[in-house]
C-alpha cells in the first residue's frame, strides 16, 4: 500500500509530507517534483513509475496531491483515496487550496494519520472523523465518549451518528443530470448520453430507514401495475427510463438492489451523493445547434443557430456558448439575433456567447465574420468543437423521475420530502 | 538564527507559565511540526517534546507522535527516551489513545520500541474495543516488515487469522489486508483461503466500509475454487459490488469475477456474467480522468480475454476534445480493438477527426490506427487508404509522414492494389525529414520502381543526401536503387554503381557495407538470379502482432486494476519482491472462453469490387495443406524432393499475373473469420508495446492458425506465404511482421520481412531488437519465396545444419557474421525450438552461403572486398587463390568480435574451404547453368533426406500416391495444459479421415476425450467418436478419426476452414485449421473429352481462375498424370505444346460441383499453370490450391 503522501503547491514546494513506510525517504518528494511537476512537456500520465517507485498524482486548485507506492499498487484504490482526501479537505476547510493547507497543516497531518494506517486507507467519512479530529473551526456539539467514537469509526455504519435529532424532519432530493453530446460536423449524433447524480440532503432524526423509487424500466416492468404514477412536468416520452448502469453510495444495500432493484439505505446526515447513473437510450437533447462555419481565405464566416428543444414553460439559464476561432483571428464582427450577447475573447481563441435565459422552443442565432492575420507559415486550423454550458430546471434529459421516497423510523415521525430536477451540460460539443 | 528559533521553541515548550488548557504548548508544538514539514531539523528538541506526551490533550499528543514518527525511527536515542511514555499510553483507558500508541510504535523500527510493543500488541489484538483491534492488526504487519521471525515466533499471524472471524467488519478487513500483504512478501507463507472462510468474508463485505471491501475482495484471489459451483457462488455474491460508487471496489470485483470465471464449467453461466460486466466498466469512464485511464487500460486486457464484453459500446470510447492526453491515447487503443467490419465506417470518420487535433502524439497514433485497421480488416482497406490520402492532402508535416509510414505497411499487406496513390505520395517528397518516413517512401518507390516514371530521378534525389542519412534510410535506399536497376536497367545504371560504391567504401556501418557487397556480387554474377532474389514475392504482414500472448495475458488479468495491468508487465519486472500469480490448479479449472456470436460470413458483394474474379480471393486458403505437404519423407524421385516448398509462394502470384484484378477481395479476410472461434484473439496496442513483453510462443492456447508451430520445425517447406502462419507460429515474429505494433523496430525489420530474400536484408537483423531478430531470421528462412534459390538454399542448409564440414557454412559466417552472431546467440538462449534440425536458425546465413557455393565465381569480388575491409573492389581474382581462412579471420575479428564460439565455429569450418575453393575454378564455368546447380543441390538434398534427419516429421509413408498433407500442430501443449495434437486431413481409399497424434505433455493423465466440429462449408463432421479414452502423461497416441461430409453446414472463409473443439479433462480447446480440398473430390469425377469440351465452352470466362504452380516434384509427365489421377483429378486429355505439356482434367466435388482445368506443365518441371473453370467460382481457388499442393508434395 501507500508508502507516502505528499502535498505540493503549484511551484512544487512540499506543503505536507507524510511517510508511512520505511521504503521511501523524504527525498522522494524531490524526485516527484523534478520528474513530474517541473517536467518539460507537461504531464503525460497520472502515474509515473521510476524504478520500482510509483507516484500517483491528482491536481486540484493550486495543489498537487501525490501518493507514493513501492509495490504493485491497486491504482484505482489509490486514486479513489486521493479523490476522497480532497473531499475531506473541502469539507473540513471549505476550500482546499494552498492557503487552507498552510493554515491547517497540523490538522492535515492528524487527518493523514487517521485515514491511512501503514498506507492502508481506513475510515474517511467526514462525519465520523469530525467526532475526534477537530480544530477550532470544527467543533462538535458536545463531548462524545471515546467508545462511542470507536464504535462509530469501525462499525457497519461509519457514515452516521446515532444521536441525530431534528425538530422538523426533512429530506431534499436533487436529480442532477449532465448531458454529454458529441455531434459530428455533418450533424450526426456520435454520442449522446446522460450522467445522472442523485444528491440527497437529509435532515432526519434517529436511524431512518429510507426506500427510494425511480421510474426505472426494469422495476416498472416487474410491477406493471405500479407504473401509473402521475408525471410531473418533466420532458420525456416514456414513463420508464432505461438505466444502463448505476452506482451507489456505500450506505445503499447493494445485495438488495441486486435481488429486486430496491434502493434501501440509512442515509448519512446532511448532503451526500446517493447514486450515480448512466442512461444512453432515448436522450432528450435540450438544445439543437446548427453551425455553419466557412473558411474563406483571410476571413471565417460563422452562422450558429440554437434552438431550445424542451417544453415552452421551462427555461434554460446561464447559457454559455463557446464558439472557437482560429488562433490568428484579429477581429470579430458579431451579430446576435435573439437572446444573448457575444464577445470575442482572444485569450480563449473563442467568441463567448452568454444567454442568461432561453425559453423552451425559443431560437437564437449568431452570425459573425472573423478576420484573420496573415501568417508566414499557414497552418490548418484544427477547428475545435463548439461547446455549450447551460442549466435547465425541472427537466431531465433521460426522462428519469423519482417515484417515491419513504422514510421509516422507530419513532414514526412525519417527514417532508422535496424533489428537484436539473439538467446541465456535461460535455456538450458540436464539431464544426 | 536557526539556533535562536530552536531555542525559542525550547523555552516555549518548557515554560512553567500557567497554561490551563495547554494552549501555549499546543502553539509551540505546532511550530515544531511546521518546521519539521519545511525540512528543518527539530530533533534536538526531543526531550522537551517527549515531556509533552503527558499532557492530557489529544491534539498535543498527536503532534508528539508525529514528531516521534519523524525522528525516532532513525534515532534510537530519541526512541528509547519515548518508550516509557508510549508504554503508558498503550494502557490508557481511552481506546483512541491506546490505538494511537500502538499505531505509532509500529512505525518506529527501533529494537527497544519493538521489544516493548510485543506484549501490549498481544493484548491489543484482543482488546475489547474494535478500533484498537483493527489498529493492532495493522501493527502486526508493521512488525512483520521489521522482523519476520519475531512475528512468526510470537504467533501473531495465528492471532490475525483468528481475527478473520471477528464480529467487527473493520477488524476483519484490516486483518485480511495484513495477511494478504504478508503472503505477498513472505518467501514461504502463502495465504490460502477455503470456501468456508471465503463465504464468511463475503458476508462481512456488506458491513465493511469501501476500503475494507477492497481488502476482502482482494483476499478472494487466494481462494482456489474446487468446483464450478464454488466459483459460481463467489461470482454471484460479488456481482452486486459492481454497483459500488468506489472504482477501486468495482475494479477489484471485476478482477475476482474474471478470475473465478476461469473455473466455471458452462458457457451458459458465463454469458450473463459477462453481460453484467460491461455497464460498470463503461460507467467508470464517468469518473475522474485518472480512474478512466486505469479502466481503459484494463478494458484492453479484458477485451482480449473476453471479446464479447462491451459489444456495441464503441461510441462510449470516443474521445472528448478536453480529455487528458493519456485518456485519449488509451481510448484510441480500445476503439481499435472494438473495430469490426460493421462499425469500421464510424471509426474511420472518428479517427479522421482526431487526426486534425493539436497534440502530436495523439494525431500520430490516430493516423497509425487507420493503417492498422486497414491491415486488420481487409474490407475496410479501401476506405482507410482514402482516409489516409485525405490526411496527406492536409499537408501537415507529421501527419503526412505518419501516413506514409502506415501506407508502406498497407502496400505490404495488399501488394499491387494501391499503386494509384503513389503519385500523390510523391508530391510530399520534400517534406519528409523523419527517417522512418523517408525509409518508407523510399521503399515504396523501390518496390514500384517500374511503375513510377521518374523513379530514377526521385531516387537520385534521395541519393544526394545518402551519406548524411541515418542507417535506416541508407539501407532502404540501397535496396530501392538495386530494385530500380533490376526493373529498369537503363534508368538505374548510373545510380547503382554510385550507391554501391558509397555503401561499400564510405559507410562505416557493417550492415550497409555488407549488403552493398552482396548486391554487388549478385548483380555482377547473374542478373537473372539477382532479379529472382531481389524481386521475390513478399510475404504479407498481418495485424496479429498486437496481441499479448496467453500466459502473459492470464497473469495480467490476475492483476486487474493494479500498476501491472496498466503497464502490461508482470509485477516481478518492476517490483523486486513481487510474487508471480498463477491460476491455482483445481479440477474445476476450465479456462472457458466465450466466442462472439458467429456472424455469417458469406462472401459479400463489395460495391467497390471492380472484378470479382475468383482469382481475387487470393488469400492463402489452405495453409494447413501447404504446410503439411512438406514433411512427408518420400521415396519418389530426387527431382521431386528437390523442389522443397516453393509452390506455396505463388499462391499470391495469381495476383501478380493480373494485379489489377485484385483491387478488392470480395471475401472477408481471414482475420475476420478467425474471430468467430478464436476468442483468444488478443489485441495489443502499439503505443505501449515498449512495455509489452512478447515472449514468443503462440498467442492463445487455441490459436493454431493453420500451420502454426510446425512452420518452424519444417524449415524446408519454407515458403508458405501466408503471413497468418507466421503470425501464429511466433508472437515475436508477429511483432516484427507488423511494424506498426513495434515502433521500436526500425523500418529495416519490416523491410527485411518483406523482402525475405532481399538477401542482404539479413544484415539488417543486427539492427533489430534481439528478441525479434531470431524470429525474423526464422521467418526469412522459412518463407523465402524465390523458387530456385530457395530450393538450393534450403537443401544446402540442411547439410550445414547437420554440421557437415561444408565450405558453405564458413562462408556464411563470413558474409553474415554480424547477423549470424545475433541469431546464433538467440538460438542458444531460446533453445526450445522443436525443429528436427541441428541448428535451424543458421538457415538464413547458410542459405546465403549456399549461393556462394553454387556460384563460386561470385565469391571472389566479395571475399576480396572483405579482405580489404574497406572495399578495394578491384583486387579480385588474385585474392581468390589465397586460402579463404585468411579472409575469414580479419572479417570476423573486425566485425564480429563478440562471440567466441561463433568464431571457432567459423574457423573450424573455414579450414575446409581451401579444398573446395580449389575446385571453384572448375565449377565456375558451370556456375551459370542453373540446372546443373539444381542437380548438384538436389543431390545434396537427397543425401540429406536419406540420412533420415527428417524422419521425425515425416510420419506418413508414401504409399498409393494419395496426397496427405504434412501434419501440422493443431493444439500446442503450452496453451492447453499439456495436450498437443498434430494432425492432417486425408482421403485414403475414398475414406475421409482426420489423422492425428495426441501427445500429453502434462503430468496428469488426460481422459474423457471428445471432439466436435463446428459447422463448416461442406458440413465435414466426425463419423464416429474419437476412440481415445485415456492418455497417460508423456505418451503419444495415434488417432484416426473417420469423417463424413454433408452435416450441418455454414459457409466458411476460406472455404476449407474448419473449427474444431476438443474436450478432455483439462478443458475444452478450440482451434481451427484448413484441409486441402482434394479430400472432398470424388472417385467418379472423370469426364469424357466431349463433355469436357462442352463444359469448357459453356462456362463463362468469368468463372475461370488461373494460377501458376512454381515447382513440381515430378520426373515425368506420366508421374504427373498418375499423381493427379490418384487424387481424383482425372486427366481427360493430354498433349504436348512446344516446351509444355497440357493436361485437361476434371474433378467432381462431393457436392456435385465439377471442376474443369487446363494444366500446362513446363517440360523441365520448372513450373505449371492451372486454369480452372467451374460453376462454383468460390471454390476454384481452394481447388487449385489443392492441385498445387498435390503437385508439389513429396
Amino acid at each position: 500500500m501507500l508508502s507516502a503522501v505528499f502535498i505540493y503547491n503549484q511551484k512544487g514546494e512540499v506543503l505536507i509530507s507524510r511517510l508511512y513506510r520505511h521504503d521511501v525517504k523524504r527525498s522522494a518528494a524531490d524526485v516527484f517534483r523534478v520528474h513530474v511537476i517541473s517536467a518539460v512537456g507537461g504531464v503525460r500520465s497520472p502515474i509515473t513509475t521510476l524504478g520500482s517507485t510509483s507516484f500517483f498524482h491528482i491536481r486540484y486548485d493550486n495543489l498537487w496531491l501525490c501518493a507514493v507506492a513501492r509495490h504493485n499498487a491497486n491504482a484505482a484504490l489509490v486514486f479513489e483515496f486521493l479523490y476522497r482526501l480532497l473531499g475531506l479537505g473541502v469539507s473540513y476547510f471549505g476550500r482546499f487550496d494552498e492557503q487552507a493547507v498552510k493554515n491547517n497543516f497540523v490538522l492535515v497531518y492528524e487527518l493523514l494519520d487517521e485515514v491511512l494506517d501503514f498506507g492502508y486507507p481506513q475510515n474517511i467519512e467526514v462525519d465520523t472523523l469530525k467526532l475526534y479530529v477537530t480544530t477550532e473551526s470544527v467543533r462538535t456539539q458536545g463531548p462524545v465518549e471515546p467508545p462511542q467514537i470507536t464504535m462509530q469509526a469501525t462499525g457497519a455504519m461509519t457514515w452516521r451518528r446515532q444521536d441525530i435529532f431534528y425538530k422538523k424532519n426533512e429530506a431534499f432530493v436533487d436529480v442532477i443530470e449532465s448531458v454529454n453530446l458529441l455531434v459530428s460536423a455533418k450533424g450526426t449524433v456520435l454520442r449522446a448520453d446522460v450522467q445522472g447524480q442523485i444528491v440527497m440532503r437529509s435532515f432526519l432524526s434517529g436511524m431512518p430507514e429510507c426506500k427510494f423509487g425511480l421510474n426505472d424500466k426494469l422495476v416498472l416492468d416487474q410491477h406493471p401495475a405500479s407504473s401509473s404514477t402521475s408525471k410531473p412536468m418533466v420532458a420525456g416520452g416514456s414513463a420508464a427510463v432505461d438505466i444502463a448502469d448505476c452506482q451507489f453510495h456505500q450506505c445503499v444495500r447493494l445485495g438488495r438492489f441486486d435481488v429486486d432493484r430496491t434502493i434501501s439505505f440509512v442515509p448519512p446526515d446532511g448532503e451526500f451523493e446517493l447514486m450515480r447513473y448512466r442512461a444512453a437510450d432515448s436522450v432528450n437533447l435540450p438544445f439543437k445547434v446548427l453551425p455553419v462555419v466557412r473558411e474563406r481565405g483571410r476571413i471565417v464566416e460563422y452562422e450558429v443557430l440554437i434552438k431550445a428543444n424542451f417544453n415552452a414553460k421551462l427555461s434554460a439559464t446561464n447559457m454559455v456558448v463557446t464558439v472557437p476561432t482560429p488562433p490568428n483571428a484579429t477581429k470579430c464582427h458579431i451579430k446576435v439575433a435573439g437572446p444573448g450577447k457575444a464577445k470575442y475573447h482572444p485569450e480563449q481563441n473563442a467568441m463567448v456567447w452568454r444567454i442568461s435565459r432561453l425559453q423552451g422552443q425559443q431560437e437564437t442565432s449568431l452570425t459573425a465574420v472573423v478576420d484573420l492575420a496573415a501568417m508566414s507559415k499557414p497552418a490548418p486550423w484544427s477547428r475545435p468543437p463548439i461547446s455549450l454550458d447551460f442549466q435547465v430546471l425541472m427537466f431531465t434529459a433521460s426522462g428519469l423521475l423519482v417515484r417515491f421516497l419513504k422514510v421509516f423510523e422507530k419513532s414514526n415521525y412525519q417527514s417532508v420530502k422535496w424533489v428537484r430536477y436539473m439538467t446541465k451540460a456535461g460535455s456538450y460539443q458540436i464539431r464544426i | 538564527m536557526k539556533y535562536g528559533k530552536v531555542h525559542d521553541l525550547q523555552l516555549e515548550l518548557t515554560s512553567e507559565k500557567k497554561d490551563p488548557r495547554h494552549q501555549r504548548k499546543k502553539v509551540a508544538m505546532k511550530k515544531v511540526v511546521a518546521n519539521m514539514t519545511m525540512g528543518n531539523d527539530m530533533s534536538s528538541l526531543y526531550r522537551e517534546v517527549i515531556a509533552c506526551m503527558h499532557i492530557p490533550d489529544l491534539e498535543v499528543k498527536k503532534m508528539v507522535y508525529l514528531f516521534l514518527i519523524n525522528y525516532a525511527r532513525a534515532r534510537a536515542d530519541i526512541a528509547n527516551h519515548a518508550v516509557n511514555g508510549l508504554e503508558d499510553d498503550v494502557n490508557d483507558p481511552n481506546p483512541l489513545i491506546r490505538a494511537m500508541a500502538i499505531r505509532t510504535m509500529g512505525y518506529i523500527y527501533v529494537d527497544r520500541v519493538v521489544e516493548s510493543l510485543i506484549d501490549p500488541l498481544r493484548h491489543c489484538l484482543r482488546d475489547r474495543d474494535p478500533y484498537v483491534r483493527k489498529t493492532a492488526a495493522m501493527a502486526v504487519l508493521k512488525l512483520y516488515m521489521f522482523d519476520r521471525s519475531l512475528v512468526e515466533e510470537e504467533k501473531y499471524l495465528d492471532m490475525l487469522k483468528d481475527l478473520l472471524a471477528d464480529s467487527n467488519p473493520s477488524v476483519v478487513a484490516n486483518s485480511v489486508a495484513a495477511l494478504t500483504e504478508v503472503s505477498e512478501r513472505s518467501p514461504h507463507i502463502k495465504l490460502k483461503l477455503n470456501m468456508k472462510i471465503a463465504g464468511k468474508l463475503i458476508t462481512a463485505l456488506n458491513e465493511c466500509n469501501e476500503w475494507g471491501q477492497i481488502y476482502i475482495l482482494e483476499s478472494l484471489m487466494y481462494v482456489t475454487p474446487q468446483s464450478s459451483e464454488d466459483a459460481e457462488t463467489v461470482i454471484e455474491r460479488i456481482l452486486p459490488r459492481l454497483q459500488h460508487g468506489n472504482s477501486g471496489v468495482v475494479l477489484v470485483s471485476v478482477k475476482v469475477i474474471t478470475y473465478m470465471m476461469n473455473y466455471v464449467s458452462k458457457t451458459e453461466t458465463l454469458e450473463p456474467i459477462l453481460r453484467k460486466l460491461s455497464p460498470p466498466l463503461v460507467t467508470l469512464l464517468t469518473s475522474g480522468p485518472e480512474v478512466q485511464y486505469i479502466t481503459l487500460r484494463n478494458i484492453q486486457l479484458l477485451l482480449q480475454r473476453w471479446p464479447t464484453i462491451l459489444q456495441n459500446q464503441l461510441r462510449s470510447f470516443f474521445c472528448k476534445y478536453d480529455d487528458p492526453i493519456y485518456v485519449k491515447l488509451a481510448k484510441l487503443e480500445v476503439i481499435l480493438s472494438l473495430t469490426t467490419e460493421e462499425n469500421v465506417r464510424i471509426v474511420l470518420a472518428e479517427l479522421a477527426e482526431y487526426a486534425t487535433e493539436i497534440d502530436v502524439d495523439f494525431v500520430r497514433k490516430a493516423v497509425r490506427s487507420i493503417g492498422r485497421i486497414a491491415i486488420k480488416i481487409e474490407l475496410a482497406a479501401d476506405r482507410c487508404v482514402r482516409a489516409l490520402m485525405d490526411l496527406i492532402q492536409t499537408k501537415v508535416n507529421y501527419v503526412v509522414q505518419e501516413a506514409i509510414v502506415v501506407i508502406r505497411d498497407i502496400f505490404r499487406k495488399y501488394p499491387n492494389r494501391y499503386e494509384a496513390i503513389i503519385g500523390t505520395l510523391c508530391e510530399n517528397l520534400d517534406t519528409l525529414d523523419e527517417p522512418e518516413a523517408r525509409a518508407a517512401m523510399i521503399w515504396i518507390i523501390g518496390q514500384y520502381a517500374d511503375r513510377i516514371d521518374n523513379s530514377d530521378e526521385v531516387l537520385s534525389k534521395f541519393l544526394e543526401t545518402f551519406l548524411e542519412d541515418p542507417a535506416e534510410v541508407q539501407l532502404s535506399l540501397l535496396t530501392a536503387i538495386v530494385k530500380l536497376f533490376i526493373m529498369r536497367p537503363t534508368a538505374g545504371q548510373d545510380l547503382v554503381p554510385k550507391v554501391l560504391k558509397w555503401a561499400t567504401e564510405e559507410i562505416d556501418s557493417p550492415d550497409i557495407r555488407d549488403r552493398g557487397f552482396i548486391y554487388w556480387r549478385l548483380l555482377s554474377t547473374d542478373p537473372e538470379m539477382a532479379r529472382t532474389v531481389v524481386l521475390s514475392e513478399k510475404p504479407e504482414i498481418s495485424a496479429e502482432g498486437e496481441k499479448l500472448d496467453m500466459p502473459l495475458l492470464e497473469e495480467l488479468l490476475l492483476q486487474v486494476g493494479t500498476l501491472s495491468s496498466i503497464y502490461r508487465k508482470p509485477p516481478s519486472t518492476f517490483i523486486p519482491f513481487a510474487k508471480r500469480r498463477v491460476l491455482g490448479t483445481s479440477p474445476a479449472l476450465t479456462r472457458l472462453t466465450i466466442a462472439p456470436p458467429p456472424v455469417s460470413r458469406l462472401p459479400r458483394t463489395n460495391t467497390l469490387a471492380k472484378n470479382q474474379a475468383p482469382s481475387s480471393t487470393k488469400r492463402v486458403s489452405s495453409q494447413g495443406a501447404e504446410a503439411a505437404q512438406m514433411s512427408r519423407t518420400s521415396s519418389s524421385s530426387n527431382a521431386q524432393k528437390n523442389s522443397s516448398a516453393i509452390d506455396v509462394t505463388n499462391n499470391v502470384s495469381a495476383g501478380l499475373s493480373n494485379p489489377y484484378l485484385n483491387d478488392v477481395a470480395p471475401m472477408p479476410s481471414n482475420d475476420a473469420a478467425l474471430i468467430d472461434l478464436m476468442t483468444m484473439d488478443y489485441d495489443e496496442d502499439p503505443g505501449s508495446s515498449g512495455m509489452v513483453l512478447n515472449s514468443g510462443g503462440m498467442f492463445g492456447f487455441n490459436a493454431n492458425f493453420g500451420t502454426s508451430g510446425m512452420n518452424l520445425a519444417s524449415l524446408d517447406m519454407g515458403a508458405d506465404s501466408s503471413s497468418k502462419n507466421a503470425g501464429g507460429s511466433n508472437a515475436a515474429m508477429a511483432t516484427v511482421a507488423s511494424p506498426v505494433s513495434s515502433p521500436s523496430a526500425p523500418a529495416d525489420s519490416s523491410q527485411l520481412l518483406n523482402s525475405a530474400f532481399d538477401a542482404a536484408g539479413l544484415d539488417a537483423l543486427s539492427n533489430l531488437p534481439s528478441s525479434s531478430s531470431s524470429a525474423a531470421a526464422r521467418m526469412a528462412s522459412n518463407r523465402s519465396p524465390v523458387p530456385d534459390m530457395t530450393r538450393q538454399f534450403t537443401s544446402s542448409f540442411d547439410l550445414s545444419g547437420s554440421s557437415m564440414p561444408l565450405p558453405t557454412s564458413s562462408a556464411s559466417a563470413l558474409t553474415n557474421s554480424n547477423s549470424q552472431l545475433d541469431i546464433f546467440q538467440q538460438q542458444l538462449s531460446s533453445g526450445s525450438n522443436p525443429s528436427p534440425f541441428a541448428d535451424p536458425l543458421l538457415l538464413p546465413s547458410s542459405s546465403l552461403s549456399s549461393g556462394n557455393a553454387a556460384l563460386p565465381s561470385s565469391i571472389s569480388p566479395f571475399a576480396s572486398g572483405l579482405n580489404s575491409a574497406g572495399g578495394n573492389f578491384t583486387s579480385s581474382a588474385s585474392n581468390l587463390t589465397s586460402p579463404t581462412a585468411n579472409l575469414v579471420s580479419p572479417g570476423l575479428t573486425t566485425e564480429a568480435p563478440a562471440s567466441s564460439n561463433l568464431q571457432t565455429l567459423a574457423f573450424g569450418n573455414s579450414f575446409t574451404i581451401p579444398s573446395t575453393s580449389s575446385g571453384t575454378a572448375a565449377i565456375q564455368t558451370e556456375a551459370k547453368n542453373s540446372t546443373a546447380l539444381q542437380q548438384e543441390v538436389s543431390d545434396l538434398a537427397t543425401q540429406m533426406y536419406n540420412t533420415g534427419l527428417l524422419s521425425e516429421f515425416g510420419e506418413q509413408k508414401v504409399d498409393s500416391g494419395e496426397y496427405v498433407p504434412k501434419r501440422q500442430k493443431l493444439l500446442d501443449a503450452q496453451q492447453t495444459q499439456g495436450l498437443e495434437i498434430v494432425g492432417a486431413f486425408a482421403r485414403r481409399s475414398g475414406q475421409l479421415q482426420l489423422e492425428m497424434s495426441f501427445t500429453n505433455r502434462s503430468q496428469m493423465a488426460l481422459s474423457d476425450f471428445a471432439i466436435q466440429f463446428n459447422k463448416n462449408t461442406y458440413g465435414l463432421a466426425p463419423k464416429a467418436g474419437l476412440g481415445l479414452s485415456l492418455l497417460n502423461p508423456n505418451s503419444t497416441t495415434e488417432v484416426v478419426l473417420p469423417l463424413m461430409w454433408g452435416g450441418p453446414s455454414m459457409p466458411m472463409q476460406p472455404l476449407t476452414n474448419v473449427q474444431i473443439a476438443i474436450k478432455c479433462t483439462s478443458g475444452v480447446f478450440y482451434f481451427q485449421t484448413q484441409y486441402s480440398l482434394h479430400i472432398l473430390l470424388e472417385e467418379n469425377g472423370a469426364s469424357d473429352q466431349g463433355g469436357f469440351l462442352r463444359m469448357w465452352k459453356a462456362l463463362p470466362d468469368a468463372a475461370q481462375g488461373s494460377r501458376p504452380i512454381s515447382s513440381l516434384r515430378f520426373a515425368s509427365m506420366d508421374e504427373v498424370r498418375d499423381k493427379l489421377n490418384r487424387n481424383n483429378v482425372f486427366t481427360v486429355a493430354q498433349r504436348g505444346v512446344g516446351e509444355t505439356t497440357h493436361f485437361y482434367t476434371s474433378s467432381r466435388l462431393c457436392d456435385g460441383t465439377m471442376f474443369y482445368s487446363e494444366i500446362k506443365v513446363a517440360n523441365n518441371m520448372q513450373g505449371a499453370m492451372v486454369s480452372t473453370k467451374s460453376n462454383n467460382v468460390q471454390a476454384i481457388n481452394a481447388y487449385q490450391q489443392a492441385i498445387a499442393d498435390i503437385c508439389s508434395a513429396w
